[in-house]
């Protein structure tokens, strides 16, 4: 009688909230015999390779999937490193190569050589015991925005050139992992004087994106012509938006790889199911899926790439960088940038 | 007497125990960030010491500090003149005018940047109509990728808080005294000066440092628009936390971040107190002055406001909405109008309706929790000081990031039912404070009355105050609910991946190329707001 | 034992015993009696503690001491929605965001009525004081003797034993006022209520009330029916409140009681014989009405029982004319006196004016005016 019947309603509405929300978090404990994998956000989401995968997966062995996001690459490697030991994963799947001694250094993961790892290139392998399995990897790129610069630049040097000032959005490499691949780039190409190629660069960028959606996003937009992101864009745009005015530009001086890796910890609840998975992962059936889903090349060699990928650009020259003490290095780089002339 | 005394003695007992429990789940992510987070250096203490002396700290903190101070000021020089026609004038559009306040809460960042740089930015509406005008080639206004773009995005993003916060106040503002003021011979400044400004003062500074602290949290405004600029404790303690495992550095930052922040909340409560004696004021000259129709000055005033918000303000929003409509397409990439994205969000298997129905299932039971609790609280500390009031503002204290992190520290495995819960708490401040206004603003002789028509206390508070109050809760419902459905990080961190929000939805569709979706997602997003607002409207007329 | 006060004397409704609350700087306290049916004014200036007394009864304020004794129940202890105590208030107190008929209805709903009796009693009840149409409208949207009526009508619908009214008519205006004065009162006769009518002004107390308690300073000052109140005023203070005429400090007595002579700054006073023991000088004044001097016709001497001022002013006041006339005193500074003359006489300002009154014109009446 406190209440009105206004109040009555709203009683009414709360407890079926509360049934529902019972039910649904019901569903979740049910799941406690599924193979749990943790991976970063774009992954699970609805055009990542997470719900193309998990039902072949399920087809063909008959054990459940569920993936668990924990955020991007880098809140993935924290959250793990909160857990150890007492996290409910079984597989972790999204560390790469610039995160990758960071993650084996904790000891959470064990060695596990998965069928059909021997096709695999050895130029992408990171970790000669195998804790951690490459499972796909994209070339870090200039994207170029054919409608908005007549010009592309086509090296890291030719974007210092007036030409392109304030044409180019980075990523912040101190909270985006391609913004760290782009340091890393520069880093392989120039050596200890990158601190003096982003000197040159500052007065070419207009922007550092603090994530790479943000970024593309103004890129898109119409913002600048140039972004950072990968150089299997094309193929995107080629697939889904049949244009090919967005293109990733060839640099000279050839590009530095993004390498993906899964592996299973050592504590795994489910072992035998994770080291199923991880042959599932580098199967062909599983990789197949990745171009148009990851927009990244499948790990596997010698697989048939979709026709849009004939818009994705290929390195002139394979670069590569120790990813060690990078992250204290993006912090001068930002410096550099934020530094006034 | 002496049982009375005990009762009340124990009521109040009761409600320092819940205010305290509140407190305690208000500051638990900062305490988690403090106790749990793995610390890889070992470092403890003098870790912590060590990070805020470091020079990168105390500049972050200097550019947070500088960045929000002038944001808060620009937000009040677009809102003040706004608050001014609306408490005094009657035009069309008042009312959604007033409600523009959500907007900062319900609006995802990510669209909001979209928005500025579609209108403000070096391609954008603004630069090329200027290009078109004067025959240039390159865009005259690049101040958007600078401090002033900062402030200019902050400025025209929360001003509506001001609008709200002043405006309301002013209208309940007797006219009385400016009037007399300009009977003894001031002018319309002087009088202001004299009769208003010193009632409405409280209120400004109020809205001034709520503007403060949501810039002081902002994140992707500052990053993408002063990336350049310097960096903010917001960026710093979600680099620490993130990518170095730098438990102590992030502490350290984050425990910064709060401290500076419970500073200004403790001066919001201060100032509330100042506006709550201002609306006392304003009863006791009998109710609000009517509004009145513009005539000459006051129109052409408001005309001209209208064009400025209308180009300035709007313009990004209608951007945003454009491009919500148009689709990219052919060899050439042009982009054409057409309803192409919203096609694709209804698309059957489109996961739009799993992500609308997670939405309601979350933001509705937080709305409700939000309103029934701050309604409780509001009822509660009526008769309580400003520190009881402060602390029911706690959760404005904490930091979007340090938020998320302290729950995932909490509980890294998520959790589905805690989200509206967390919703619920952040939305806390703002629902507590509308209903305990309104209640301020009661008389107590209806209640007295309902007390000698046989109503009990109990019923008399139900029936009489809360129907009295009941446009304001209301609004706080309405409000929280926009608030709620415009999270994104909270389901993001609890939900895990396997739940999904429009927010959430919105968010996934941007870093999957598909920007134009993601705009008309807001574009719904923004609408379910808008239309939580109508109904409270009309459920507020009638109630 | 039966002590004082216990158990219900006949057709008594309200009894009000050593009702007692005290502040810092005020105290009430008020013992009063009131019979079925009755309506009493409870009459004083402002900040008199007659409204606190209101609010005392209606259990809105918790008393330190005494008994409120409502129908023979003691009700002191009872929270306000137990004693069966309707209040009008002054700002009437309507639920903004209820119906006129809501409001109506509240006090029934509250009793726990049914439906269709909550429907006929607001029928009726709505029907009787004329805002039968109003129902479905605003308080907001009613004009002042509108909502004045659905104050009374939600008052009565909870059919209370007693009804409080404070100051209900203060915001109306002028002959909104005298209108609705007689209309409530005679509502209140018709139903037999009993009610107790809080206010500043005379007239309205003498226009709406069977009795009359007037309230100085947190308790009662007088009491008694409004014709005898009007006439001879028992006290001093009184006198001086109801403004019926000059009440003027008596500095010494002479004579005997059968025909007792008052000695003020202005001159000496033959007076009417009191009933009982004499009151005593410097601690009692010299009342007459104001209409009691007439205009003297004898020789100039001034003796007993006279007046002599110069005119102030003068105006014509309908049924009679005001005039202010400045008595020379023997003492200090002249003494300002309020007459009234009969509307014909037309003194001019400045002049000397010669009055007398008759001895049985003069009263002596405790207490001073101050």
């Amino acid at each position: 009688m406190l209440f009105s019947h206004r109040g009555r309603a709203v009683g009414r509405s709360l407890s079926l909230l509360a049934a529902l929300l019972f039910l649904a978090s019901a569903r979740i404990f049910a799941e406690d015999k599924a193979l749990v994998v943790y991976t970063y956000d774009s992954f699970v989401s609805e055009w990542g390779a997470g719900p193309k995968i998990a039902p072949l997966f399920e087809q063909a062995t008959g054990i459940k999937l569920k993936f668990v996001s924990k955020g991007d690459g880098g809140q993935l490697l924290s959250a793990l490193m909160l857990e150890k030991d007492r996290s409910e994963a079984d597989v972790v799947l999204g560390l790469d190569n610039f995160l990758a001694p960071k993650a084996l250094g904790t000891g959470l993961f064990r060695p596990y050589k998965p069928a059909g790892y021997e096709a695999i290139p050895e130029s992408l392998k990171l970790d000669p015991s195998a804790r951690l399995v490459p499972y796909d990897y994209g070339d870090f790129a200039i994207v170029w925005d054919s409608a908005k610069l007549a010009d592309p630049p086509m090296s890291l040097e030719d974007l210092t050139k007036p030409a392109y000032a304030k044409k180019l959005i980075l990523l912040d490499p101190r909270t985006s992992t391609p913004g760290l691949g782009f340091l890393a780039w520069t880093k392989a190409v120039y050596g200890p004087a990158w601190r003096d190629y982003w000197k040159r660069l500052k007065p070419s960028v207009l922007t550092l994106a603090p994530s790479w959606d943000q970024g593309y996003g103004l890129f898109t937009s119409g913002e600048a012509p140039l972004v950072l992101s990968y150089a299997a864009d094309g193929a995107y745009h080629l697939e889904y938006e049949k244009t090919e005015r967005y293109k990733a530009l060839a640099f000279t001086d050839g590009f530095v790889k993004q390498i993906e890796t899964a592996g299973i910890l050592a504590k795994a609840k489910h072992p035998g199911n994770a080291e199923k998975f991880m042959d599932f992962l580098v199967s062909a059936a599983c990789q197949r899926e990745l171009p148009l889903t990851q927009w990244m090349y499948p790990a596997l060699g010698g697989l048939a790439l979709p026709d849009s990928y004939r818009a994705a650009v290929k390195a002139v020259r394979e670069l590569r960088v120790d990813p060690s003490g990078l992250t204290d290095e993006a912090l001068e780089a930002v410096d550099i940038l934020a530094s006034k002339p | 007497m002496a049982k009375v005394a005990d009762r009340a003695a124990g009521k109040g007992l009761v409600s320092s125990l819940a205010l305290a429990a509140y407190s305690a789940a208000a500051l638990a992510p900062v305490a988690a960030i403090l106790i749990l987070s793995p610390d890889s250096s070992g470092t403890g203490m003098a870790g912590m010491i060590e990070a805020l002396s470091q020079p990168r700290s105390l500049r972050a903190i200097g550019f947070t500090l500088a960045q929000a101070a002038m944001s808060a000021l620009a937000a009040l020089a677009i809102g003040l003149p706004g608050a001014a026609l609306v408490a005094r004038y009657r035009f069309p559009g008042r009312r959604a005018l007033k409600a523009l306040s959500v907007l900062p809460f319900s609006i995802p960042s990510v669209l909001i940047v979209l928005a500025f740089v579609l209108f403000y930015g070096r391609s954008g509406y603004l630069n090329r109509a200027l290009m078109w005008a004067f025959g240039l080639s390159e865009p005259p206004l690049g101040f958007l990728y600078s401090f002033w773009g900062i402030v200019l995005v902050h400025g025209f993003y929360e001003f509506p808080v001001v609008l709200q916060t002043v405006g309301e106040v002013w209208e309940r503002l007797p006219k009385d005294r400016a009037e007399s003021a300009r009977l003894l011979g001031a002018g319309r400044l002087r009088a202001f000066v004299a009769g208003t400004l010193p009632s409405l003062a409280p209120a400004i500074a109020q809205a001034a440092a709520l503007c403060f602290l949501l810039c002081f949290f902002s994140f992707a405004v500052v990053m993408i628009f002063g990336g350049l600029a310097g960096s903010t404790l917001e960026v710093e303690v979600y680099r620490r936390a993130r990518l170095e495992a730098d438990a102590s550095g992030a502490a350290a930052l984050a425990l910064a971040e709060t401290a500076i922040a419970m500073a200004v909340v403790a001066l919001v409560a201060l100032c509330e107190r100042g506006s709550s004696r201002g609306s006392a004021a304003a009863r006791s000259a009998g109710g609000s002055p009517e509004l009145e129709a513009p005539r000459k000055a006051a129109l052409a005033a408001l005309v001209a406001y209208a064009l400025f918000l209308g180009v300035f303000f709007c313009g990004p929003m209608v951007s945003l909405a454009v491009q919500a409509f148009s689709t990219r397409g052919g060899p050439l990439g042009k982009a054409t109008l057409g309803l192409g994205n919203f096609a694709r969000l209804f698309a059957p298997g489109s996961p739009f309706a799993k992500a609308l129905a997670g939405t309601a299932v979350t933001a509705i039971p937080a709305a409700l929790i939000a309103t029934v609790l701050g309604c409780a609280g509001a009822f509660a500390l009526r008769r309580r000081g400003a520190p009881s009031k402060a602390a029911a503002s706690l959760p404005l204290a904490v930091s979007g990031i340090v938020s998320a992190l302290g729950w995932s520290l909490l509980f890294p495995r998520g959790g589905l039912a805690l989200i509206p819960l967390v919703q619920a708490l952040a939305c806390m401040p703002y629902t507590l404070k509308s209903v305990s206004a309104a209640l301020a603003a009661l008389e107590a002789a209806p209640t007295e009355a309902a007390r000698t028509l046989g109503a009990g206390r109990a019923r008399a508070a139900a029936g009489i105050e809360l129907g009295a109050v009941m446009p304001s809760v209301l609004a706080a419902f309405a409000f929280a609910f926009a608030a709620s459905a415009g999270d994104v990080n909270v389901p993001l961190v609890l939900g895990q991946g396997g739940f999904e929000t429009l927010p959430v939805y919105l968010f996934r569709l941007s870093s999957a190329y598909r920007f134009p979706e993601a705009c008309a997602a807001g574009v719904i997003l923004a609408l379910i707001s808008s239309l939580v607002f109508a109904c409270k409207e009309r459920g507020g007329r009638d109630a | 034992m039966l002590e004082r006060g216990e158990g219900p004397r006949a057709g008594e409704m309200l009894r009000l015993e050593r009702l007692a609350k005290a502040w810092p700087d005020f105290r009430i306290e008020v013992e009063l009696g009131m019979s079925r049916g009755e309506i009493a004014a409870v009459l004083g200036p402002s900040g008199c503690g007659k409204s606190t007394m209101l609010r005392l009864v209606a259990g809105l304020e918790r008393p330190d001491s005494g008994r409120i004794v409502v129908g023979g129940r003691d009700v002191t202890a009872l929270p306000p929605e137990r004693r069966g105590i309707g209040m009008v208030f002054q700002d009437l107190a309507l639920f903004p965001h209820m119906s006129v008929g809501a409001n109506i209805a509240y006090g029934p709903r509250m009793r726990g009525d049914s439906r269709s009796a909550r429907s006929l009693a607001v029928r009726s009840l709505a029907e009787s004081l004329e805002i039968g149409e109003l129902l479905n409208r605003r308080p907001n949207s009613l004009s002042g003797g509108e909502r004045q009526r659905v104050a009374l009508a939600r008052s009565l619908a909870a059919r209370p034993d007693l009804i409080l009214l404070d100051e209900p008519l203060s915001s109306l205006d002028a002959s909104l006022r005298r209108r609705l004065r007689s209309e409530i009162a005679d509502r209140l006769r018709s139903v037999g209520m009993t009610a107790i009518l809080v206010t500043h002004d005379p007239e309205e107390a003498f226009a709406m009330a069977d009795r009359i308690f007037i309230m100085r300073d947190g308790g009662i000052e007088a009491s008694g029916l409004p014709e005898a109140l009007y006439e001879s005023p028992p006290t001093a203070w009184s006198a001086a409140f109801l403004g019926r005429g000059p009440v003027l400090e008596i500095l010494g007595l002479e004579g005997p009681a059968s025909r007792p002579i008052a000695k003020t700054a202005i001159g000496d006073f033959a007076c009417r014989p009191r009933g009982g023991a004499i009151p005593y000088a410097g601690e009692s004044s010299l009342f007459f009405l104001a209409s009691a001097p007439k205009l003297s016709t004898g020789s100039g001497e001034s003796s007993q029982n006279r007046l002599r001022g110069i005119v102030v002013s003068s105006y014509f006041a309908g049924y009679c004319r005001r005039v202010s006339i400045a008595c020379s005193s023997a003492a200090c500074a002249p003494v300002a006196l309020e007459l009234e003359l009969p509307a014909e006489q037309r003194p001019r300002t400045g002049e000397t004016l010669c009055l007398e009154i008759d001895p049985g014109s003069c009263d002596i009446l405790p207490g001073l005016s101050k």
